[in-house]
């Protein structure tokens, strides 16, 4: 089963009410915006996993709205829908690693599919390879404060039946 | 920097193997060239392959099949199944079920080849990274142990 939160952003809004009944057929939750600053807003407060915006809006291209999206929240992964004639700006902007992919109009259900599928499977190993750093770095500060009181103890030798080494000092 | 990724392509079709070869190379790509299945299979083993590309109709085995194999045998490559326009259902569905991660429409254009690779294998360099630092936590645990067990 499918799941995480799409965001959709089109100023005009049979668009944004097509992807929203293609999406909720393959089980994500979707919120839908016809104006990109109402979804920068909403990005505050809602936990997005991908973002799908149209390039060609008033007031704020959907590149535009895009770069400041990632600027906020830099592992939400980016789509942006385009006509034939923005593919360079779209081509452009995923060579420079800021857009995950485009989906040309009139876009494919298929492909959306697939192209979503990928861009969950994405963010969810962004996600947990942030997580398993953090970790990481816990477990090795934890380690060093250890070491700090009681020099030695991350490193017991052993020999080859497993017993401990003891060594000493002098 | 790490070496070129190298492609894997296997179609029954020679022309296809060889433009879509030549068309790799040209974007930097080492290629593998493979008629059938089984020679593809084989090579695979001997070499270090970043992603497979195989055709989905072929005589001896499908691609989805063959796809399959290559995922239990080479689980780090990433999968991209080529087909007609009229597969795109059984692609769209294997896809679903991770059978492959990607599909290539025949006849292609070098552009759309290009942003899809890209995409595929900078998501296989993140699963990459994400077994690598498994491991790590893994060892790190481990030696913790080692160390306080007495």
């Amino acid at each position: 089963m499918t799941e995480g939160t799409i965001m959709l952003v089109d100023d005009e809004e049979y668009v944004v009410n097509a992807l929203k009944r293609s999406l909720r057929r393959e089980g994500y939750n979707t919120i839908g915006f016809t104006d990109a600053r109402q979804a920068l807003e909403a990005l505050q407060t809602e936990d997005v996993d991908v973002i799908i915006s149209d390039q060609r809006m008033p007031g704020m291209t959907g590149m535009e709205f895009l770069i400041q999206a990632r600027k906020l929240y830099p592992n939400v992964i980016r789509i942006l829908l385009t006509g034939h004639s923005d593919m360079e700006v779209a081509i452009t902007a995923i060579n420079e690693g800021k857009l995950y992919r485009f989906l040309t109009k009139p876009w494919d259900d298929r492909e959306l599919k697939i192209t979503l599928l990928n861009a969950m499977k994405l963010r969810k190993v962004i996600v947990e390879n942030k997580k398993l750093v953090e970790q990481i770095q816990e477990q090795q500060s934890y380690i060093q404060s250890l070491e700090a009181k009681y020099p030695g103890i991350s490193k017991v030798k052993r020999d080859k039946t497993g017993a401990i080494i003891l060594e000493d000092s002098d | 920097m790490k070496k070129r990724p190298t492609v894997l392509i296997l179609d029954d079709d020679e022309l296809v193997i060889q433009s879509l070869g030549k068309a790799l190379q040209n974007l930097g790509y080492g290629v593998i060239l493979c008629l059938n299945p089984r020679e593809a299979l084989d090579r695979i083993e001997n070499s270090e392959v970043d992603l497979v590309v195989s055709d989905l109709r072929m005589p001896a085995m499908n691609g989805i099949e063959f796809l399959e194999k290559i995922q239990a045998k080479c689980p780090n490559a990433a999968r991209v199944l080529m087909i007609g326009p009229e597969d795109r259902e059984i692609a769209a569905a294997a896809i679903s079920r991770e059978a492959a991660d990607w599909f290539l429409g025949k006849p292609w254009e070098e552009e759309v080849i290009r942003l899809t690779l890209l995409m595929i294998l900078r998501l296989q360099r993140i699963v990459c990274e994400n077994r690598e630092l498994q491991s790590r936590l893994r060892e790190q645990e481990a030696g913790q142990e080692n160390a306080f067990i007495t």
